[in-house]
């Protein structure tokens, strides 16, 4: 294994500077914060740099070397286009806090966007200043919580969310000081109306739920469990993360929310990066745009003055909500990720609904396959599907329970004896109410071809012995990773001899 | 509605079909040109000296370009969910390490040891949205540590300087949990006041900037943690450059570090993608924000990464996570990884010497103007520093647009009482030449009110 803190060349060797503008003896720090030690950085040349770098992406596995069928998370194509555009320099060398008669090109990207996603949520404002998915949500659920302060409704102390929610809901809610009430789903992984009703009442802040839900259900209920919580008073929240299986076609807005979170990182094709960065713009309700953080983008007619600066024939300029819940980050959300999303956008444009009817359409059809390459190989009573349901939507869920009960066979095992298919493994024990659950999710942008020899992959998988997936994977950089012994030993950081 | 003519007319030459979701003809041939219009409407000033972000940017393009590659291979979900599985199990198992992982940690070795100098206790760092979620987490983090025994219960103290933007995400994370943040006052030179800092004894935590926001590099801070004692938790914000040049706050005691990432090789981009950092010693580990990788092994012994000590995040602990963090910022901080093994520790001191450099020339020049004021020229500077002006900082800023130049940031938008106060930024990106245009057009500004006065 090659690491960094190994390279240890001559001074200088990665970059060398120019003189700096007046000589080291002209300037000083105070004595109580003279550096007394240089940090032990590695010293490494631009070419080793590189070749490190790129060993390590080699070892890597991402939707550009393999299939990803990572439930929830929708891991699609990130066309390349998009980067192109944000890395152009006026997009890149901007500062946030230039004035706006120079950023009338980055505004008006911000407009559109804005009213695009407006489109999307069926909601009345949005903007995109949250930088994440989960920073979408914590910022939903302050504004909704001044709005209940304005109201004078402090006694709205509660937030309800169903024990299948991504953990990031409850979380959210209680960075905001809410105290969360779980409701159990049903047996068939959908939304329990009578015990929603049962928690319900002038004490409820809001409900947090996503639509279709983590089992790639679409929850039919979704306007009576509106219904329920705006008739104590309460706010509903709609957590985007399978925004993909919608688009253009249904909206939270029709669904009865006010609030809304996007993750674009999801949706709209902006690069996961192997953990960001994401962005999380929120749109909700007119009720609730007054309380959104700015700056968001406004549009007036331009005025002769602006002519020098405008970009088409509206004048783009910043403002801030009436009573704003203040800032979530200081700057003007992730702007280098709303700028690829708005390329993918304007790309596509109403093509987005055929893009979300193929999420869906694939779902679907990989799920057959599935259960048709099992049948065929004669392993077909290993697997079940996790949920009861005609049609799922941009993902579905399958239980190895028949498999673990029968051969010892855990969906864990199968995961890994996918890792060395050349997969990268579905989601796998989430949601919990589906034993030896496997989450999967292809997304639109996987061909027929990708997805039937998945299936017949997957299928020869199940018909390895339990001995052999028990020791899976075996082709991979490295194999089973022991958690505990990296809890126990704690190792965060380079280990110096002199530690 | 505030917008109804963008309701209206939503898209440059876009129409509403069916599902009104707008299609573009124009963009379906000719897709590229239709997408750079915008960038190319922008306009970049000829010298460009806003506050906090900028600098290192020679070095931006290498990792930018490596990036193209590499985010090829790393397009892969953190999201470890909701999920009582390992699905990092899975993520290590077959890539380890994971290149962000792997960058992060190169990140926690660069900078949890030497960046805070810390020789008394390791120190592990993780990432952050920017540097102000980094500070609110901190804060947060402090009181969940030090709450059950601190006299001033639930109580933080923040320099009086911090921008309003940054208070303002302090507040939103500090509300829920109740926290209450009082100011701590500093001397009219611009340090802290280290007398009033001992009302912050007995609190959770202090919150302090070095260099602070109006530049001045204080030698007072390593004097904090000896008066606000071991049960309040020192927290110092930096700007990474400096640290090139100025002691690591681990080494005078600072119990969590925080930064803006972006000067350390990431393009500033409109102010994101950009990335926070949060480093702690061992006492705040276990109850610290994010995510974190360890090392481990294999099953068959070889040395291999995975998330660790995640029981404290929201897919296992769900409301009661230490925070809600989930998709951060990984790919930027490889950057931040890349830049800084190219740097070496040489790189780093040299980068932090320019940098001061022409700062210290841009107070000489501007403080020779006619009229032109340091309020704290007797202070140490870093990057930033404050000319007072014989006018409105306001109208000299659009004078100086006028020109072409970006002049620095008009303090009255933090400090409502300073309307003549202007803050200036120089960084290592900085040229004499740059800083010449910028005293010669102050000068000529000062000059103009002098006559008219």
């Amino acid at each position: 294994m090659s690491h960094l803190f190994e390279h240890n060349g001559a001074p200088g060797k990665g970059y060398s500077q120019p003189a700096p503008l007046l000589p080291e003896s002209a300037i000083s720090v105070p004595d109580t914060l003279t550096r007394k030690q240089a940090p032990r950085w590695p010293r490494i040349s631009e070419p080793e740099m590189v070749r490190h770098y790129t060993w390590l992406s080699k070892r890597n596995f991402g939707i550009d070397t393999g299939f990803y069928p990572l439930g929830s998370c929708t891991m699609k194509h990130n066309p390349r286009v998009n980067e192109v555009i944000a890395q152009l320099p006026g997009i890149a060398d901007i500062h946030p806090h230039q004035p706006e008669h120079h950023l009338q090109g980055l505004l008006s990207i911000y407009h559109e966007m804005q009213h695009m996603l407006e489109i999307c949520a069926g909601m009345d404002q949005v903007t995109l200043q949250p930088v994440a998915g989960a920073q979408g949500e914590f910022t939903a659920v302050r504004c909704i919580q001044e709005y209940f302060r304005l109201r004078g409704e402090d006694q709205r102390t509660k937030v309800i969310v169903p024990d299948s929610a991504h953990g990031t809901n409850p979380a959210s809610a209680a960075m905001c000081g809410f105290e969360i009430v779980e409701i159990p789903s049903r047996v068939d992984g959908r939304i329990d109306l009578d015990a929603l009703r049962a928690v319900a009442d002038e004490t409820t802040a809001l409900m947090m739920i996503t639509n279709p839900n983590t089992l790639g259900l679409f929850e039919a209920d979704i306007l009576a469990a509106s219904d329920i919580v705006h008739s104590v008073g309460g706010q509903m929240y709609y957590d985007g993360a399978n925004f993909n299986a919608i688009l253009g076609i249904t909206s939270p807005g029709l669904m009865g929310f006010d609030a809304v979170h996007f993750n674009l990182h999801k949706t709209f094709s902006q690069p996961h990066g192997g953990g960001g960065p994401g962005s999380g713009p929120i749109g909700v309700k007119a009720h609730l745009a007054d309380f959104l953080p700015g700056p968001i983008v406004e549009a007036r007619p331009i005025a002769p003055e602006d002519a020098t600066h405008a970009v088409d024939d509206l004048w783009y300029g910043w403002y801030e909500p009436t009573h704003s819940i203040g800032k979530v980050q200081q700057w003007h959300g992730n702007a280098g990720a709303i700028i690829r999303c708005w390329a993918y956008y304007r790309r596509y444009g109403n093509g987005l609904k055929t893009m979300s009817e193929h999420a869906v359409l694939n779902a679907n059809y990989l799920r057959h396959a599935l259960h048709r390459e099992a049948e065929a190989a004669g392993v077909s009573d290993m697997i079940v599907d996790g949920a009861e349901t005609d049609v799922a939507k941009h993902e579905f869920t399958i239980s190895l329970g028949p498999a673990k009960e029968a051969h010892g066979i855990s969906a864990m095992d199968v995961a890994k004896g996918l890792l060395d298919m050349g997969y990268m493994a579905p989601t796998v024990y989430f949601p919990l109410v589906v034993p030896e659950c496997m989450m999967i999710e292809p997304t639109e942008t996987e061909s027929k071809d990708t997805l039937d020899t998945f299936a017949e992959d997957f299928a020869k998988v199940l018909q390895v012995d339990a001995e052999t997936l028990h020791n899976a994977p075996i082709t991979t950089p490295v194999r089973r990773v022991d958690e505990v012994y990296a809890a126990r030993n704690l190792c965060l950081r380079h280990p110096y001899d002199d530690d | 509605m505030h917008d109804p003519h963008g309701h209206v007319r939503h898209a440059r030459k876009s129409g509403v079909v069916d599902h009104g979701l707008p299609i573009d003809s124009d963009l379906v041939d000719h897709p590229y040109e239709g997408l750079i219009e915008p960038s190319k409407l922008q306009r970049l000033p000829r010298l460009q000296l806003g506050p906090r972000l900028g600098g290192g940017r020679e070095l931006c393009h290498v990792a930018v370009d490596l990036l193209q590659r590499l985010t090829d291979e790393t397009n892969e979900e953190a999201q470890r969910d909701e999920r009582r599985d390992p699905r990092s199990e899975e993520l290590v198992d077959h890539k380890p390490p994971r290149d962000g992982e792997e960058g992060a940690r190169k990140r926690r070795r660069l900078d949890g040891r030497d960046h805070q100098g810390g020789a008394l206790h390791p120190i592990p760092e993780e990432l952050h949205p920017d540097g102000s979620t980094a500070a609110a987490e901190a804060i947060t983090c402090s009181v969940r540590v030090h709450n059950r025994k601190a006299m001033q219960k639930n109580t933080v103290y923040v320099s009086e300087l911090t921008p309003p933007d940054r208070m303002s995400v302090m507040e939103n994370y500090c509300q829920g949990a109740e926290i209450s943040i009082k100011l701590l006052r500093h001397n009219p030179d611009g340090t802290v006041n280290l007398s009033s800092a001992q009302e912050a004894a007995g609190s959770c935590g202090v919150y302090v900037e070095q260099p602070n926001p109006i530049g001045v590099l204080d030698g007072g801070i390593p004097m904090l943690k000896e008066i606000v004692g071991e049960h309040t938790a020192l927290i110092v914000a930096v700007q990474p450059i400096s640290l090139g040049l100025v002691e690591a706050p681990g080494a005078y005691g600072a119990d969590i570090v925080v930064g803006e990432g972006q000067p350390l090789g990431s393009p500033i981009t409109g102010g994101g993608p950009i990335y926070g950092i949060f480093a702690c010693s061992m006492p705040y580990l276990r109850l610290m924000p994010g995510r974190i990788v360890g090392r481990s092994i294999d099953v068959d012994g070889k040395e291999a990464f995975c998330l660790t000590l995640s029981t404290r995040e929201q897919h296992i602990r769900r409301h009661r996570a230490t925070s809600n963090i989930c998709t951060n910022e990984t790919l930027i901080a490889l950057m931040g990884a890349m830049h800084m093994s190219l740097l070496g520790p040489e790189g780093l001191h040299d980068l932090a010497v320019r940098n001061m450099a022409a700062c210290t020339l841009g107070k000489q020049k501007l403080s020779a103007i006619d009229g032109v004021h340091l309020p704290h020229a007797s202070s140490h500077h870093f990057q930033e520093f404050v000319v007072e002006l014989p006018g409105p900082a306001s109208d000299c800023l659009t004078y100086l647009d006028s020109v072409g130049i970006v002049g620095g940031f008009d303090l009255a938008r933090w400090y409502p009482d300073q309307p003549n106060w202007l803050l200036v930024s120089f960084t290592d990106q900085t040229q004499a030449k740059d800083i010449d245009l910028l005293a010669s057009q102050i000068e000529l500004w000062t000059a103009s009110k002098e006559v008219a006065a």
